[in-house]
């Protein structure tokens, strides 16, 4: 039985116009058709796919995405990277591809597997004491799945360049283990589609940052779930766009586990009639007491083109929480730029210094200070 | 030829006239407090000449220099030697003071057609004068402004008063929310600062940092207007009997 709901997405699953090349032998392509079936699709112009067309973003999985063959390199001692065909990795990608995506029902992650020109595994190895050098996962603009995972009391740390591809992750982080994921966002003209989805475990830690330019539209689900007690969650970014770019960020940290700290932290800046979604939601559960969950985005917009859509969600559902959130869009401050202006400093490099510094607020390394162009600046210390 | 010059300055702020005809002559060396109560004009006053948005010079004229400065953006103003300290200095996040300074420096030497320091020159520069001041020389890697205490404040704005040598410094209500080591070092920053060639404006409610800056000059500014000027002591009587028995002299 087909559902009228996978009708309109027929032109997406079914009639192919290229042959995907099966990843893993395990993968099983007839019940993640029948997961597809059985959950609810998303639907247009209706939250979280408001503001994004997801018919652009299931028209470009139809269309054929160039192969790659290319792993991340593995320059380090303490991780391990193997495609999911790779006896190393086949069982516990089996065990747990699909599993922690599918726990937001993201048919987009599901689609995501029966197109995937690329599957592979970053694994650290048990309680390896020292980060290694970070593993780059290079730009792509390919079909991929990706599977992280941190063993315990394990470090692991991933440089993630997107552009143009559609790519789901999803991390688990076992008890003790500690990841830091950097993501860098460059320019694109194509249609980009992220999903990365996070497990963490008790008193691990999740240490995110995400820096993104222009793209003609680029969408990033995020969900982090908090599923043992202690767990720490840091999540950091933000934008620069200009032209007709479009970028939305949708980002669930889902409190489940007592006792967990999370803080999410993005600032924007929007320019011409360029538009930035950001969707900010915390949840936490009944038996997720003493969270410590903080939330916050600012955006400035420098442009009267420029659309700012942005939303902060609190869920609540236990007593004793610390929880904060908030959400702010405007212009620049025009008293800050007359006090620069009084010193000296001519009005429009008065407007930039303001912007550079409130992109700097967000800022933890060079590669991010590049890609969104305020390398000048040097790296704020700690 | 006068430093600064006022002449018949009448401003406007939300089509209120605030200012009725200030006139003012500052010479070089000098050094002027204006007092006067609160809603007096006198942050009218200092805006106007620094070149707030919405200050609207109805009549008169303000001259640095020989220059007018009414038709002057803010940028060229401080180009042409002015300088004014903030009551309230405005926070900016995420721009170290240090990035700040050197771009404000950097500005005003572009202007003159001289090349930009070399950072490392400059931090050397920098960090002889905060030590000169008794000022925490972590105060140029934090942000501007950013969660600095009142005293801090007031202390950044004497240090960027010394960085950029204007030829006549307004200072408003330089000496509010200061304790009395925080008021002392700023006096010595207005002291390190004054010269035969330039002059100091002190805008003040109070005659305490007067104790400290000796002023040549005191006039009283009330409702838009000065009504009278002194020496140092008439800061010492206003401190004794008030505003109130200028008032009732002036009033028509």
């Amino acid at each position: 039985m087909v559902g009228a709901g996978h009708q309109s997405l027929a032109a997406a699953v079914c009639p192919m116009t290229f042959q995907p090349v099966k990843i893993a032998p395990w993968i099983d392509a007839k019940q993640i058709e029948q997961t597809i079936e059985n959950t609810r699709l998303p639907q247009p112009r209706k939250d979280p796919w408001k503001y994004t067309s997801v018919k652009q973003v299931l028209e470009r999985l139809d269309n054929p995405f160039e192969r790659t063959d290319q792993l991340p390199e593995q320059n380090g001692s303490g991780v391990f990277v193997g495609d999911f065909g790779d006896p190393k990795i086949s069982s516990l990608a089996h065990k747990y591809v699909n599993q922690i995506s599918n726990s937001s029902n993201n048919v987009l992650a599901s689609l995501n597997l029966l197109r995937a020109q690329q599957g592979y595994a970053i694994v650290s190895s048990e309680n390896n004491d020292s980060v290694g050098p970070a593993v780059q996962i290079p730009a792509s603009d390919s079909c991929e799945r990706i599977l992280i995972l941190v063993q315990e009391r394990a470090n692991l740390e991933f440089i993630e360049h997107t552009s143009g591809g559609n790519r789901v992750i999803e991390c688990l982080i076992l008890p003790g283990g500690q990841l830091v994921h950097r993501r860098i966002q460059p320019a694109t003209t194509h249609v980009e589609y992220n999903s990365l989805s996070v497990n963490v475990m008790e008193n691990s830690s999740y240490k995110m940052t995400q820096y993104s330019v222009g793209a003609q539209l680029r969408r990033n689900d995020i969900v982090i779930n908090i599923e043992g007690e202690g767990a720490r969650v840091d999540v950091s970014g933000g934008w620069k766009l200009a032209d007709t770019s479009h970028l939305d960020t949708q980002l669930a940290v889902n409190h489940r586990a007592k006792g967990a700290t999370s803080q999410q932290k993005f600032h924007g800046v929007v320019g011409d009639s360029a538009r930035a979604i950001f969707n900010g939601r915390i949840y936490i559960a009944r038996n997720a007491p003493k969270t410590d969950a903080h939330l916050q985005n600012k955006n400035i917009a420098t442009s009267d083109g420029a659309a700012i859509f942005t939303k902060p969600e609190l869920e609540i559902y236990a007593d004793d929480v610390a929880c904060s959130h908030g959400a702010t869009s405007g212009q620049l401050d025009e008293q800050q730029i007359f006090y620069l202006r009084t010193r000296g400093i001519p009005d429009d490099r008065s407007r930039e210094l303001i912007l550079e510094g409130f992109l700097a607020e967000i800022v933890e390394h060079e590669e991010g200070a590049r890609v969104l162009g305020i390398e000048s600046k040097g790296v704020p210390g700690p | 030829m006068s430093l600064l010059e006022v002449s018949d300055l009448h401003v406007k702020v939300a089509d209120r006239e605030i200012l009725n005809g200030v006139n003012l002559e500052v010479n070089p060396g000098e050094i002027h407090a204006i007092m006067g109560p609160n809603g007096s004009g006198k942050s009218t006053l200092t805006n106007t000449i620094a070149g707030q948005e919405g200050y609207i010079v109805e009549n008169g004229d303000l001259r640095l220099n020989g220059t007018s400065l009414v038709e002057l953006e803010p940028e060229e103003r401080s180009y042409a030697g002015l300088f004014l300290a903030f009551q309230y200095p405005v926070e900016i996040p995420g721009v170290t003071n240090m990035e700040f300074l050197k771009t404000a420096v950097d500005s005003h030497r572009k202007q003159r057609g001289e090349t930009a320091l070399s950072s490392v020159e400059f931090i050397k520069d920098m960090r002889a004068l905060v030590t000169k001041l008794d000022f925490n020389p972590e105060f140029l890697k934090r942000g501007v402004n950013e969660s600095f205490s009142g005293g801090e404040k007031k202390r950044n704005e004497i240090l960027q008063m010394l960085c950029l040598e204007p030829k006549v410094a307004l200072l408003d209500e330089t000496d509010s929310g200061l304790d009395i080591d925080a008021l002392q070092v700023v006096a010595k920053g207005i002291n390190e600062f004054r010269n035969s060639n330039n002059a100091v404006v002190l805008v003040t409610h109070y005659q305490r940092l007067l104790n400290h800056v000796v002023p040549d000059y005191v006039h009283v500014l009330l409702n838009g207007t000065i009504v009278k000027s002194g020496d140092a002591s008439l800061a010492l009587d206003l401190e004794r009997k008030g505003y109130a028995w200028l008032e009732q002299d002036t009033s028509p």
